[in-house]
């Protein structure tokens, strides 16, 4: 067992940002912190980092209280924060001693990284002299220099263009085959799944889901279906008990009880002889399950 | 405050220190400040001498070199006698005869070479009686304005005498009416102060509280400065991820303080320097001579010297020492509070407004040490050493010490046990503010939103983080 939040509270005036959040990293991958905007993401990885204290619970690193200071920790904030007017090198080198590096191991470090996200050439630049991407790169220089062994990326992948979005998911498959734990807070739902296995999902401080989500989504059976055809299905779908959940030029989707339901419209549309294009059948998808759960949440 | 929450600190230091002196706002305000220091100094120094002040301070009249050519005399009421008319040349004065007329002379020195004077003495007479001398100088072009005034003094000088001596009186007895009356108002059980010592113990103090309210409370502002940078910018949010929120505002408060106390020593360096490189040229190489040799310390020379003495005499290293220490400290009370200040903006267009209660509290505590200055001017005329209370005040209130103290304990105008009870008080408040900071500064650090205001701050430190 590694990482482990154990029932976490905290609590502002009258308002309660997190409401007994715990989850546990038990090996090295990447878990996903999920919520909408205000439901107590930040305030959570805060608490986790030790930057805020919480009222109650607890977290523990390798079975121990855990203090950042002392452990190998990579952050990568939502906000992102570099010093407008001091050099780029300065400023990696000075948060690189901060984690306890040597002059010689950060100047080694930081070479390999500047090559690797091609930013060699702004070592001598001011921070505001860089672009909004290149920026974001070196923040994650500065969360990555010391080869931290837990790594918490807040929206890694908000506001970089397609080439550099792949190259920030490179990095992060690199860090997975290292062996790294990472926490990972973003509202792409699709990096998401392409990376995660545990989750927690949470609306206004409360969990709402949590667990491993191939697990969760098997436990939600293959429950989504879309279907195209050259031709109208609509009444088909009713004599199955379906009905469209959204009609657009790739289809119609429904949300089937059974995958029987769904075979048996299947079979009504080969009868019937209309020409099938696409008929799919899954599970659903992480941003679907997070609206519904969301939802059901603002319900109550 | 756990010593583990301030690990890191020099490192923070480190960075904030070496980052801060290659600004080009340093680097800029330091050559500025030194060039405005350099030709203060020099100004200072040079310019009383220029005006004729550091003749009267060496007491040198008699030494003003001459530089003429010709001095014709023309005393019309024939009161100089050839005694007189020797002494004049026995003074360098080089007198000349002539058949000519003043009017032919003053024509004549119209075009004549530089160096050439006429004296001319005329009786002023009412109903037939003397009522006094008049005395004339003309010059030819570009002759030396200094030389003319001595030769027209000592002519004075001589007539005076001469007149005294043709009714009577004795070479002595005109002596002893030649002595100098000064005339004081001294409160009873008060230290009596002569001009001098008076002049020191208004400017000195005037000085020191100004340039001390620059450096504290502009560097001040530059930790306020930087901590809302810090925390405007985000980057505080990836500082803490490897230190606790107390060794930042430590390294930053220290950063700061080392800064300003070696922008503080290169300036008085470069003052001392420009002192010592001009002193030859102007009244401070006089004042040396002064202080160096005792034959000099004659009449006004003596009150000088014995005020010097007396305002000065009394500093050792451990004086400078406490004024290092009070400099410090006052730092300290007012960065603490700049960083709190600092870290309860959330942008940067809040700090100017955020920082008005701390302007305010700067702005007080300089006049408080300022104004007994400006109110004890009265001491100039009367002579009697200041007790004003707000003075006093002003030592012991935590505040304004840093300003007034280093003055006192410099010109010795308190007495050490007083000077400690002081350093303690200041002390106090710095290790006051400390612990509220350490309290509230991890809570506010993280706040974003609207500005936390004064109250606000009052009512976290009461509280968990």
């Amino acid at each position: 067992m590694s990482l482990k939040v154990s029932d976490i509270i905290k609590t502002y005036g009258n308002y309660r940002a997190v409401d007994g959040l715990s989850f546990e990293m038990n090996e090295p991958g990447v878990f996903a912190l999920l919520g909408t905007n205000g439901a107590g993401k930040t305030t959570s990885i805060r608490i986790i980092l030790g930057m805020l204290s919480a009222d109650s619970g607890s977290v523990t690193w390798h079975g121990k209280e855990f203090c950042t200071a002392n452990e190998p920790i990579g952050y990568l904030a939502e906000e992102r924060g570099l010093y407008p007017k001091y050099k780029i090198m300065d400023q990696l080198m000075y948060f690189a001693s901060l984690k306890g590096m040597r002059r010689q191991d950060a100047a080694k470090a930081l070479d390999y990284w500047f090559e690797r996200l091609g930013v060699e050439d702004y070592r001598d630049k001011r921070a505001e002299q860089l672009s909004k991407g290149n920026q974001q790169k070196i923040q994650l220089i500065a969360a990555l220099v010391h080869d931290p062994e837990l790594l918490i990326l807040d929206e890694p992948l908000s506001g970089l263009d397609p080439v550099n979005a792949e190259l920030f998911k490179s990095v992060i498959r690199d860090e997975i085959k290292k062996n790294k734990y990472v926490i990972m807070s973003s509202h792409q739902m699709s990096t998401i799944e392409e990376f995660c296995h545990g989750i927690v999902i949470l609306n206004k401080g409360k969990t709402v889901l949590k667990g491993d989500l191939n697990e969760i989504k098997k436990g939600y059976g293959r429950v989504k279906l879309t279907v195209k055809c050259e031709g109208d299905i609509t009444g088909m779908a009713q004599q199955c008990g379906l009905t469209a959940t959204e009609i657009t030029p790739n289809g119609s989707s429904f949300n089937v009880k059974s995958e029987e339901q769904a075979h048996s419209l299947l079979n009504m549309i080969m009868e019937k002889g209309i020409p099938l294009i696409k008929y799919e059948l899954r599970e659903p998808s992480l941003n679907e399950i997070f609206i519904e759960k969301v939802g059901e949440s603002d319900e109550k | 405050m756990k010593s583990n929450n301030a690990r890191g600190w020099k490192k923070v230091f480190g960075f904030t220190f070496t980052q801060y002196i290659k600004t080009k706002s340093f680097i800029v305000g330091t050559i500025v400040i030194g060039l405005i220091v350099m030709l203060l100094t020099a100004g200072i120094n040079i310019i009383p001498k220029l005006a004729g002040a550091g003749d009267i301070i060496t007491g040198s009249d008699s030494e003003t070199e001459i530089d003429l050519r010709k001095a014709y005399i023309s005393d019309s009421t024939g009161t100089l006698t050839a005694d007189d008319i020797s002494s004049l040349i026995k003074l360098n004065i080089p007198v000349t005869e002539t058949e000519a007329t003043d009017s032919q002379l003053i024509e004549r020195l119209t075009d004549a070479e530089a160096g050439e004077i006429l004296v001319t003495i005329a009786a002023d007479e009412q109903d037939g009686a003397i009522v006094g001398y008049s005395v004339k100088t003309f010059y030819s072009p570009d002759t030396d304005g200094d030389s003319v005034s001595a030769v027209s003094d000592m002519v004075i000088a001589l007539m005076k005498y001469r007149n005294m001596m043709n009714i009577g009186v004795s070479p002595e007895d005109y002596a002893a009416t030649q002595y100098y009356y000064s005339a004081s108002r001294i409160q009873a059980g008060s230290d009596e102060w002569s001009v001098f010592e008076s002049m020191i113990n208004y400017v000195v103090p005037m000085v020191f509280s100004l340039v001390l309210f620059i450096f504290i409370f502009a560097y001040g502002q530059a930790v306020a400065q930087a901590i809302a940078t810090e925390k405007t910018s985000r980057v505080m949010e990836l500082l803490l991820t490897s230190v606790r929120p107390l060794a930042v505002v430590i390294g930053k408060v220290l950063a700061m303080g080392l800064v300003s106390i070696m922008q503080f020593l290169m300036i008085g360096i470069v003052g001392g320097v420009t002192f010592a490189a001009t002193a030859p040229f102007g009244i401070g190489g006089d004042i040396m001579k002064i202080m160096g040799d005792a034959s000099l310390q004659t009449g006004q020379n003596a009150d000088i010297a014995n005020a010097i003495t007396s305002s000065f005499g009394n500093i050792s290293p451990l004086t400078f020492i406490l004024i290092l220490l009070i400099f410090i400290l006052g730092f300290m009370f007012f960065a603490l509070i700049a960083a709190l200040v600092g870290a309860s903006v959330s942008r940067m267009e809040d700090l100017a407004q955020a920082m008005q209660p701390y302007s305010l509290l700067g702005v007080l505590g300089f006049y408080l040490a300022y104004f007994p200055i400006i109110f004890n001017a009265d001491s100039l005329d009367t002579g009697a050493a200041s007790s004003n209370p707000m003075q006093i005040f002003s030592y012991y209130f935590p505040v304004s010490s840093p300003f007034s103290l280093p003055s006192a304990l410099l010109l010795g105008n308190l007495s050490m046990p007083q000077i400690i009870v002081a350093i303690l008080i200041l002390a106090a408040f710095v290790v006051l503010v400390a612990v509220i900071v350490a309290r509230v500064y991890e809570m506010i650090i993280l706040h974003n939103g609207s500005r936390l205001k004064f109250g606000d701050i009052i009512k976290l430190a009461g509280k968990k983080k």
